[in-house]
């Protein structure tokens, strides 16, 4: 492998990585504080993307626009989703939200079928997927620049979020024991019902950077939303950083075994993930959960 | 029966004589439908065959609360064993060849599974799950038939005597019956226990002497089997093994099963299985809307029942034994 | 006593049930009536696949509309099936077995058709057209079909492989060949074709190169850098038809411009990576003429594809719009289904229907070149023609080559 052909392959690893990142920090968010996978993470993603093609390339709202109602039309259905149904379910146990979330999943997909049709369309992004900037003899596609970059900025806006704002404190309260949160005054539902809002926004977010170069259909997140479970799981199911390290490790990896072994790509890299698993049981960064018996 | 007085009424396998009039019903009826209703005998076998996948992850999942989102992979495994080796050394050899191959890889499995929990080990074994089929579909195509997998004709397996669904039903039938007894009889006996006692206190159930580890690994065994032969049960059925139908998303479909039907019980997972075999033959006829209307169904019974469907036929039961009080 | 009862009773139930399957030589057939069945995905990751069945509903609705073959309306029964053969094998077991339908037209996925195929042969239920270009389904054992029952359309992958490849060689000049496909039994298939002509052609061509992805893959951008390194001249595509758009673009990002060559099967949708992409100028197999709606200069395009296309765009708008060749396609799919009922006359039954399709030779009345079928050939169509897909004046195809026809036996 030449010194050029490795540089490439990074650069592919980190924007796909980017994504990986943004979808393990949201399974993260979620997790931490509802203690739950969401399967239903996808269509959420999804309901973003074709509200955000509707509003931009059928009824001409600028694009910048139609992203934003797009992130917060997502935000608003998980809200949703937490408040009415997951919190009011009966089944409370991990394995019966899981199966619960898969139904919403099923539904949601089901729902956004029929309502967008199942073909083929086309997200306009905010620069051509095409065009490229030539830097030190390599050449660099714009939207790998643009995916990378707001992928960071979004890593940091939730740092800033988490740690330094009175609702990311609460969150972060609620994660360690949400019994003393709530008897110490703490809104427990306003905090979980923003961690599915802003787990959502992240979602989507990798969701609407995705879409633009590939295509836009009800089957998109499939993959992104599996290999972001994945990346979660590499840097712990309980940590911030943990997920973006994941993100990124996982997607470069990806490159690197991909190019030498096509045919087993996805089979190594969850091998990989085992691996790591076997010598680190709570992900690379994540901390053993107590258990109270 | 509501309140068990003795010891002896807990091991019993049919509680009451109602209760063996309705179990001799079942089986006589199982044993009619290919006679009275044969259009319903693939349904109805692929139901059994689903049952015993969901038998087995019941006995993971249920018993001793850990998770796996792989028993696509252990199925694909029965279903290939039986596509490669029952041309050469008939049908019941092939059968114990996948019930020890399963059992072995299922302990293997396990062993790393110890240290694991939760989301962590759900997406270990789906990466389980994935190799498993990534394996079957690109060795090469003289191996296992690679993408386009391997024909397994009943009329080849078994002569024309089986050739049809309605009379290789009973094959599965006996299968079946022969591993739910099993199921039922494990679920009661000092292992059974040993299982639950590590799901709901792992270190009171160390103290009491249960060897935490080997329960485990065990349990993972033993699951493997009755997912291994669920699959090699299938593959005769289908007529076909292809790496594309064990995907994740069967894996899934196994998991969603036990937790509508009732975690923790064969019952359950015998009435998830049902369920979701209801699903997929009713909801073909909805066009675009059967997507919707399936993940509406899970949703519901997630939302309104907690313990699943047999956990809602429980209390029925108990609501008209107390009435009218 | 009672004992001989019960046993003239039974005996008496069952005489009446072989009676009436003896009876019951049309099933599915009525005075005003043919049950049809169809399925494919309408649900989950792989429901685009479904949308086969548009086509045949829309010529189907066009029957029915002009009265029916022989005074005899189609009932059209679609089914999903999630692309999962365990399913396909439930809800065809469904149609035929509790709703009685006479036949089968369509039918997605090669391992789905092959889950039914051995109930299909037990039972000699007519199926016309599955909708998958595997070999299987029209195999010749001891000179007569293995499976007598169906005729299969669609042309098998290996024939449009070779008439991509031969252009490539011949034509274009091109030696050093790569192949990008989808990792699963089309994209095989497809592979396998690519490499037998590759060495038919004797060494006038060279496969430097080849890439799979998976098929929930939607990604290309590691392929399209192998598919750069390796320096293929031509690049020929089996791939999934999201995943080409992405790696259409991938290779556009990248400065690799090779000229591509697509299967039928990904054909309609190539136009959507845009113009900046290799889809500009690509090479296209496919077996069904070209609408006017979807050809470059809008002019002059097949009469009776436009026909099929405006009944479409009743339909479904959408689907046909994003994607004209494929829809269109389940529409030829059930063209000899129809022609077979009605050739078979008002007394139809399974054994009526099987002679008149075998009847069928050098029929133009379809959208597919020429239908033949014999006593001893299943293969119906052997007919594929190129176009090349470009984005001037507009977005869509001009022709480059007449029908060309291959012996399916090769």
């Amino acid at each position: 492998m030449t010194f050029e052909q490795a540089i490439r392959l990074l650069i592919i690893g980190v924007e796909i990585g980017s994504i990986y990142a943004l979808v393990a920090l949201s399974v993260v968010l979620l997790y931490r504080t509802s203690r739950v996978l969401n399967f239903g993470q996808g269509e959420l993603a999804l309901l973003a993307c074709f509200l955000t093609f509707t509003l931009t390339s059928r009824m001409g709202v600028p694009l910048w626009l139609s992203f934003l109602a797009g992130l917060a039309a997502s935000a608003v259905a998980a809200g949703a989703f937490y408040f009415f149904l997951m919190r009011r379910a009966k089944a409370q146990d991990p394995m019966g939200l899981l199966i619960l979330t898969l139904g919403f999943s099923l539904f949601a997909n089901g729902g956004l079928s029929l309502l967008f049709g199942v073909d083929n369309k086309q997200l306009p992004g905010f620069v051509d997927v095409i065009e490229t900037w030539t830097i030190g003899g390599f050449s660099i596609s714009k939207n790998s620049v643009l995916v990378a970059v707001a992928g960071l900025i979004l890593m940091v806006a939730l740092y800033l979020f988490v740690q330094k704002s009175k609702i990311g404190l609460a969150m972060r309260a609620v994660s360690q024991n949400p019994e003393v949160a709530k008897a110490l005054g703490i809104p427990v539902n306003l905090v979980l019902v923003s961690s599915w809002a802003v787990a959502a926004i992240l979602g989507s977010a990798a969701a609407l950077l995705l879409a633009p170069a590939i295509s836009l259909n009800p089957s998109i997140m499939l993959d992104p939303l599996n290999k972001g479970f994945a990346a979660a799981v590499v840097g712990g199911m309980t940590s911030l950083p943990g997920a973006v390290l994941g993100g990124y490790l996982l997607g470069i990896i990806e490159a690197y075994v991909g190019n030498f072994v096509p045919a087993f790509k996805l089979a190594l890299a969850f091998i990989l993930v085992i691996l790591v698993l076997v010598f680190r049981p709570h992900g690379l960064l994540g901390e053993k959960e107590t258990r109270r018996a | 029966m509501i309140l068990k007085e003795h010891y002896e009424q807990d091991l019993r396998l049919v509680a009451s004589r109602q209760g063996w009039i309705v179990f001799v019903l079942l089986i006589a009826w199982l044993l009619l439908i290919p006679q009275l209703f044969p259009a319903y005998a693939y349904p109805v076998a692929l139901f059994m065959v689903y049952s015993l996948v969901a038998i087995g992850l019941n006995i993971l999942v249920g018993f001793t609360g850990q998770i796996s989102l792989g028993h696509a992979g252990f199925f694909a495994i029965g279903a290939y064993t039986i596509a490669k080796l029952a041309p050469i050394i008939t049908f019941p050899a092939a059968l114990l060849v996948v019930v020890v191959l399963c059992a072995v890889i299922g302990y293997l499995v396990g062993i790393p599974a110890l240290k694991l929990e939760g989301p962590y080990l759900a997406i270990a074994t789906s990466g389980f799950g994935l190799a498993v089929q990534q394996f079957f579909g690109n060795t090469p195509s003289d191996w296992f038939g690679g993408q386009s997998g391997l024909n397994v004709e009943k009329s080849q397996l078994f002569g024309d005597l089986f050739a049809r669904d309605r009379a290789y039903y009973y094959i599965i039938l006996g299968v079946v019956l022969l591993m739910v007894y099993m199921a039922f009889n494990l679920a009661r006996s000092h292992i059974g226990r040993a299982f639950v006692a590590v799901r709901d206190a792992e270190l009171a159930a160390q103290t009491s002497g249960v060897n935490v580890a080997q329960i485990k690994t065990l349990a993972f065994a033993i699951s493997a089997v009755y997912a291994g032969v669920g699959g090699a049960l299938f593959a005769p059925l289908l007529g076909i093994v292809s790496p594309e139908s064990f995907s994740l998303l069967l894996s899934v479909q196994f998991l969603s099963m036990i937790v509508i039907g009732g975690i923790g019980t064969v019952a359950g997972g015998i009435l998830g299985a049902g369920l979701v075999t209801v699903l997929q033959d009713q909801l073909a006829q909805a066009g675009g809307w059967s997507g919707l209307l399936y993940g509406l169904v899970v949703l519901v019974v997630m939302i309104v029942e907690p313990l699943g469907l047999y956990g809602r036929w429980v209390k029925i039961k108990l609501y008209w034994k107390a009435w009218p009080f | 006593m009672r004992k001989r009862v019960v046993l003239g009773v039974t005996a008496g139930l069952f005489a009446i049930a072989a009676g009436l399957s003896g009876m019951a030589q049309d099933i599915g057939v009525t005075k005003t009536k043919i049950k049809i069945g169809t399925w494919g995905p309408t649900s989950g990751p792989f429901q685009q696949f479904g949308r086969v069945m548009i086509g045949i509903e829309a010529l189907v609705n066009k029957v029915n509309r002009e009265g029916g073959i022989n005074g005899r309306q189609i009932e059209l029964l679609k089914r999903d099936d999630g692309y999962d053969p365990a399913r396909t094998k439930l809800v065809v077991k469904e149609l035929v077995e509790r709703q009685g339908v006479f036949g089968l037209v369509g039918g997605v996925g090669t391992a789905n058709g092959a889950a039914i195929l051995e109930d299909v042969r037990l039972n000699q239920i007519p199926w016309v057209s599955p909708a998958t270009g595997s070999t299987l389904f029209s195999q010749i054992k001891d000179g007569k079909p293995r499976t007598p029952s169906v005729f299969a359309t669609y042309t098998n992958y290996v024939i449009e492989s070779t008439l991509l490849l031969r252009y490539a060689v011949n034509t274009l000049k091109f030696d050093k060949i790569a192949v990008a496909y989808v990792n699963n039994s089309f994209g095989k298939e497809g592979l396998g074709g690519v490499k037998a002509e590759i060495a038919e052609l004797k060494g006038k061509a060279n496969l430097v190169g080849e890439v799979s992805h998976e098929q929930t893959e939607s990604n290309l951008a590691l392929q399209a850098l192998k598919l750069k390194d390796s320096g293929a001249e031509a690049l020929v595509l089996y791939t999934a038809g999201d995943a080409m758009l992405s790696l259409l673009r991938e290779m556009a990002k990248i400065g690799y411009k090779p000229q591509v060559l697509a299967s039928s099967v990904v054909a309609g949708a190539i136009l959507q990576a845009g113009p900046a992409t290799q889809a500009n100028g690509a090479i296209i197999a496919s077996y069904i003429p070209i609408p006017t709606a979807a050809l470059a200069d809008g002019k002059n395009g097949d009469p009776r594809a436009d026909a099929a296309f405006a009944e479409l765009l009743k339909l479904a708008p959408d689907a046909v719009k994003a994607d004209p060749l494929s829809t269109i396609a389940g529409w030829a799919f059930a063209e000899p289904l129809i022609e077979g009922l009605r050739r078979a006359g008002p007394n139809l039954t399974r054994d009526s229907f099987v002679k008149a399709m075998e009847g069928i030779t050098n029929w133009k009345g379809s959208l597919f070149n020429s239908i033949s079928f014999s006593p001893t050939d299943r293969q119906g169509n052997n007919s594929v023609f190129l176009v090349k897909g470009v984005y001037a004046p507009r977005p869509g195809f001009v022709a480059l080559s007449g029908w060309v026809s291959f012996n399916s036996e090769r």
